[in-house]
C-alpha cells in the first residue's frame, strides 16, 4: 500500500444523521485475467445525498459504479472480490438475487438508451418485472416517474409515440423515470450528462437536486464543475485505487492529498 | 419479492436458453442426419458396385447396373463453361460497378444484377429451354459447326446436332444463375479496397485498364478465388435449370452440343419413376456423390473467405 | 507506345459497359419472355379453376393454393426455430467453439443443394408415411428457409447496442426478457425482412418438392395427402407436349416471378418505410 494514503473514510467525516446506504469494502477488480482495474477501495455511499466520483479517464471510476448493482456480470471473466454491502446485505456474496438487487439499485448510462417502444411502455416495462398492476395503477405509475423526472408536462400529450421521437436531454430524463419507476434505493448515474447540450445539462442537474431528497445518488463525471456543483461527497480516483473521500467542498478547497489537488488544479485533467 | 417468482424467472432464464440452444443444435442434427440418410439408401448400390460405380458409364435400368461417370462428367464439365463464362462476366461487371459507373448508376444497375439472383432455377429452365435454346442453336451452333469444322480440338467440341440443348446450353444457363452472387462478391472485395491505393496509382499516371488490371484485381485475387469456388459450388447442384436444359441423355461425350446428363438432373428426372431398389439406391447413392462434392467444394469457399476475413 | 495505351483503355472499359449490359439484357429477356408468353393466360379462370386433365381449360387455383399452405407451414416451423436458434449464436454461444461449429454448418446447410434436401425428407417422411405429403414439402421447405432465418436472425441481434442490454438489465429483466422484449423488438424490421426473403427463397423452389409433397392434380386442403403446388406444376406443364398446359405453365411462371420480385422488393423497402415512420 506504501505511499497511498489508506483512510477509514469513517474517520474522514461523519455526522449524527448519516446512515451509509451502501458501503464498499476492501473491493478489488479484475478484467480477464489479471489486469487489476480497482485495488483495495473504501467507499461509504450516504443515504439521501450524492456522491460523486471523479478522476482522469481509465482511473477506475465507472467501473466501481457498475460493481454496485454488478453490471459487469453481464460480460465473462470480469470479476470482483471485496465486499459491497447494500444496508446489511453484501451484494458480491450471491446471497441476494441480481435483478432484485438491479431493482434496488437502479443505474442510468452515459448516453440515453431508450427502449424501442412507446414513452409509457419504456416505464411500464420496469415496473412489469417487478408488480403486476391493472391499467389505473400503471398509469399513476408512470405519471408519478415522468413528474418526478420533470417529464411529465412536456410528454403527457404523447406518451404512446415512439421515444425516439424525443430530444436527447429528454431521453435522458426518461431513462431517469425508468430507473426512479421502480422506486429503487440508490440511483447510479454513469456520466449522465457527457452527451448531452448544456441546457439539457442544467435540466438532468437541477433534476438531482431534487432527487436526493428521496433517493441516494452516486455520480460519476469528469467534469468537475458539476461535481462541485451537485454533489455532498466526492472520491477522488486515480489508477484503481480511492485516494481522497470527502465532503465535496473539501475535496475542491481543501484537499489533503497532493495527487487531488494537482487534479483539481487541471495538472493531469 | 418471493423466492418463488425468483426460482420461476430462474427457471424461464434457463428454458429459454436451452430452447435457443436446442434449435441451433438442430442444424449440427440435420446436416448429420442427411448424410446418414443418405448413406443408409445410397448402401446397396454401394455394396454392390463399389467404387467402380464412380468411373463406369453404365446406367440401365434393365440389366440393373448403374455408374456414375456420366452425371458426373456433365456435372462438372457444365459447372466448368459455367465459371469459364461466368467469371470474366461478372469481373467485368464487378469493375464497372465499382470503378466505372457514377453512383446512381451503380446503385440501379448492382440492384437489377441482385434480382436476376432471385429468379427461382426453373423459370431459368424454361427460358433456357423454350426461347435461349432456339435462339442459340439457329444463331451459334450452325455458325459454329461450319466455322470450326476443319479446326482441332473446337471441331471436336463444336459438333454435333445443333439442337440447342446440351451441355453447353446448360453450362451457359448456369452462367447467368451464378452471375448475381459471383458479381456481388466481386463487387464487395473490390469496395474494400482503400481509396489511396487508387489514388496513388492513377497519381503515377496510369489509366483505368493498368490501375484495374495490374493493381485492383491483384490486389483482391484471394477474394476472387473464393467466390469462385463459393459459385462453383452453387453450379454443381443446381437442378432445375439444368434438368430442363441438358438434354437428359445417359451419355458421355466430347461435344458440347451433344445432350447430357447431371447427377441433380439424374436424379430429378428418374427417382419417382424408378421402382426398383437398385435403380432408387444408385439415385441417392448419386445423392451422396453431390452432397460430398458441394460440402467438400462449400467448405473451401468459406475457409478461404473466413482466412481473408481474418488477416 | 501512348497510342496503344490508350486504346487498351478505351476498349476495356467498353468490354466492361458491354458484360454489365449482357448481364443486364438476360434479365430484360427473362421478364419479357414471361409476360409475353405468361399474360395471355392471366385471366380470373386461372384463379378459380383447378388443374385441368390434358387437352381441356382450366386454372392453377389448387397450385396456387397448396404452395401458399405449404409455404406458410415451412415458414411456421422454421421461422420460431430459425430466430432462437440465432438468438442462441448471437447471445449464448457468441465465440465459443460450438457456435462457430454451428455456424460452419449453418453455413453449409444453406448452400446444400435443395435436391437433397427433398432426397433426405423422402427418406424420413414419406418412406414412414407410406406416401407423398403436404406436410413432406413444408418440412422440406423449412429445412430450406431454416438456416437463411437463423444467420439472418443472428447478424441483426448482433447489431444491437450493448446499451441496450445494459439498460434492460439495468433494471433487473432477465436476461430472456432483455433479449425477447428489447432485442427482438429493436430488430423487429430486421427479423419480419430475413423471413420475406426466405418466404422468397423458398417459394420457387421446385427440387425439394418434387419427392415430397409431388402434385395432386384435385383441390385437396389435406396436408397427410400429396398436395398440389406451383413449381411442380409448372415443371410437368411445360415439359409437356400439352398447349394449354404449356400456356398453363407460363402463366404460373409469371405469378411465381412477380410474386418473388414483389417480396424482394417489399424487403428492401421495409427498411427504409420503418426508417421513415
Amino acid at each position: 500500500m506504501s505511499h497511498v494514503a489508506y483512510m477509514n473514510p469513517a474517520e474522514v467525516v461523519e455526522t449524527d444523521s448519516l446512515t451509509r446506504r451502501m458501503d464498499v469494502q476492501g473491493l478489488n477488480f479484475y478484467y480477464n485475467r489479471g489486469a487489476q482495474a480497482l485495488r483495495d477501495v473504501n467507499l461509504p455511499i450516504y443515504k439521501n445525498r450524492v456522491t460523486a466520483m471523479i478522476g482522469p479517464s481509465g482511473c477506475g471510476k465507472s467501473t466501481l459504479l457498475r460493481c454496485m448493482n454488478r453490471i459487469y456480470q453481464l460480460y465473462s471473466g470480469q470479476f470482483a472480490e471485496g465486499k459491497i454491502m447494500l444496508d446489511t446485505t453484501n451484494i458480491l456474496d450471491g446471497s441476494m438475487d441480481i435483478n432484485e438487487l438491479r431493482s434496488k439499485v437502479g443505474m442510468v448510462f452515459q448516453k440515453p438508451t431508450p427502449f424501442p417502444m412507446s414513452i409509457y411502455d419504456n416505464i411500464a416495462f420496469g415496473v412489469k418485472l417487478y408488480d403486476k398492476l391493472s391499467k389505473r395503477q400503471m398509469d399513476e405509475r408512470v405519471e408519478k416517474a415522468l413528474r418526478q423526472a420533470h417529464l411529465w408536462e412536456e410528454v403527457k400529450e404523447k406518451l404512446h409515440q415512439d421515444a425516439s421521437s424525443l430530444s436527447g436531454g429528454q431521453q435522458q430524463r426518461l431513462c431517469i423515470a425508468r430507473t426512479v419507476a421502480l422506486q429503487p434505493e440508490v440511483i447510479l448515474m454513469d456520466e449522465p450528462t457527457s452527451a448531452l447540450d448544456p441546457i439539457a445539462t442544467q435540466a438532468i442537474e437541477q433534476l438531482i437536486e431534487q432527487l436526493r431528497n428521496d433517493y441516494t445518488i452516486v455520480i460519476v463525471t469528469h467534469n468537475m464543475q458539476q461535481a462541485a456543483r451537485i454533489s455532498d461527497y466526492t472520491a477522488f480516483m486515480y489508477l484503481g485505487e480511492l485516494v481522497e473521500f470527502d465532503e465535496t467542498h473539501n475535496i475542491f478547497s481543501n484537499a489533503r492529498e497532493q495527487r487531488t489537488r494537482d487534479y483539481i488544479a487541471g495538472s493531469f485533467g | 419479492m418471493s423466492t418463488l417468482v425468483m426460482k420461476s424467472r430462474w427457471h424461464s432464464d434457463t428454458l429459454f436458453q436451452r430452447a435457443c440452444w436446442s434449435s441451433a443444435i438442430l442444424i449440427g442434427v440435420l446436416l448429420v442426419s442427411i448424410l446418414l440418410s443418405l448413406l443408409h439408401g445410397a448402401w446397396p448400390a454401394l455394396e454392390k458396385f463399389g467404387f467402380g460405380f464412380l468411373f463406369s458409364t453404365e446406367w440401365n435400368p434393365i440389366t440393373s447396373e448403374y455408374g456414375a461417370a456420366n452425371a458426373l462428367y456433365g456435372t462438372l464439365v457444365s459447372s466448368f463453361i459455367a465459371i469459364l463464362l461466368a467469371l470474366p462476366l461478372s469481373l467485368a461487371i464487378g469493375v464497372f460497378l465499382t470503378e466505372l459507373a457514377p453512383a446512381w448508376m451503380s446503385h440501379s444497375v448492382a440492384a437489377a444484377i441482385e434480382l436476376l439472383a432471385a429468379v427461382p432455377s426453373i423459370i431459368y429452365g424454361m427460358w433456357g429451354l423454350f426461347v435461349f435454346a432456339p435462339w442459340f442453336s439457329e444463331h451459334f451452333q450452325l455458325w459454329a459447326l461450319d466455322a470450326f469444322s476443319e479446326v482441332p480440338v473446337l471441331g471436336l467440341l463444336f459438333s454435333g446436332p445443333p439442337m440447342g440443348v446440351g451441355l453447353l446450353t446448360s453450362g451457359i444457363i448456369l452462367a447467368f444463375m451464378i452471375l448475381p452472387i459471383l458479381t456481388a462478391l466481386i463487387k464487395e472485395a473490390l469496395s474494400t479496397i482503400p481509396n489511396v491505393m487508387r489514388e496513388a496509382s492513377y497519381g503515377i499516371g496510369a489509366n483505368r485498364w493498368e490501375v484495374t488490371f495490374f493493381v485492383l484485381l491483384p490486389a483482391v485475387r484471394s477474394a476472387i478465388f473464393g467466390a469462385v469456388i463459393l459459385a462453383l459450388g452453387r453450379a454443381l447442384g443446381e437442378t432445375m435449370a439444368v434438368t430442363f436444359v441438358i438434354g437428359g441423355a445417359q451419355d458421355m461425350n466430347t461435344s458440347l452440343f451433344m445432350p447430357a446428363t447431371s447427377v441433380s438432373a439424374t436424379i430429378a428426372e428418374q427417382f419417382n419413376e424408378a421402382t426398383n431398389d437398385m435403380h432408387i439406391s444408385s439415385l441417392l447413392a448419386l445423392g451422396l456423390l453431390l452432397f460430398v462434392i458441394t460440402f467438400a467444394v462449400m467448405a473451401v469457399a468459406r475457409i478461404l473467405m473466413r482466412k481473408r476475413k481474418l488477416s | 507506345m501512348r497510342l496503344r495505351r490508350k486504346i487498351t483503355n478505351m476498349v476495356f472499359q467498353l468490354a466492361c459497359m458491354f458484360a454489365t449490359i449482357i448481364g443486364l439484357s438476360v434479365l430484360v429477356a427473362i421478364l419479357y419472355t414471361l409476360v409475353s408468353k405468361g399474360l395471355a393466360g392471366m385471366q380470373w379462370s386461372l384463379f378459380t379453376e383447378i388443374t385441368p386433365g390434358p387437352g381441356s381449360e382450366g386454372g392453377l387455383a389448387n397450385a396456387m393454393l397448396g404452395s401458399l399452405i405449404m409455404t406458410s407451414m415451412g415458414i411456421l416451423i422454421a421461422a420460431p426455430i430459425g430466430v432462437m436458434g440465432g438468438t442462441w449464436l448471437a447471445e449464448y454461444g457468441a465465440n465459443s467453439k460450438v457456435a462457430s461449429t454451428i455456424r460452419f454448418l449453418n453455413g453449409m446447410l444453406m448452400s446444400a443443394p435443395s435436391i437433397l434436401i427433398g432426397l433426405f425428407v423422402y427418406e424420413m417422411v414419406v418412406i414412414n408415411m407410406g406416401h407423398f405429403s403436404g406436410w413432406a414439402g413444408a418440412i422440406a421447405l423449412a429445412i430450406i428457409a431454416l438456416p437463411v432465418i437463423i444467420s439472418t436472425t443472428e447478424e441483426m441481434l448482433k447489431l444491437v447496442p450493448t446499451s441496450l442490454r445494459e439498460a434492460g438489465s439495468g433494471l433487473g429483466a432477465p436476461k430472456w426478457k432483455v433479449v425477447t422484449l428489447l432485442g427482438y423488438r429493436a430488430i423487429s424490421t430486421g427479423l419480419v425482412t430475413g423471413i420475406l426473403l426466405a418466404i422468397a427463397r423458398i417459394s420457387g423452389e421446385t427440387a425439394p418438392l418434387l419427392f415430397t409433397s409431388m402434385n395432386n392434380s384435385f383441390m385437396s386442403l389435406d396436408p397427410n395427402q400429396p398436395m398440389a403446388n406451383l413449381p411442380v406444376t409448372i415443371y410437368q406443364f411445360a415439359m409437356s407436349p400439352d398447349e394449354t398446359w404449356n400456356q398453363l405453365a407460363w402463366s404460373g411462371a409469371l405469378l411465381i416471378t412477380l410474386t418473388i420480385l414483389a417480396l424482394n422488393l417489399s424487403s428492401r423497402l421495409l427498411p427504409r418505410l420503418a426508417k421513415r415512420r
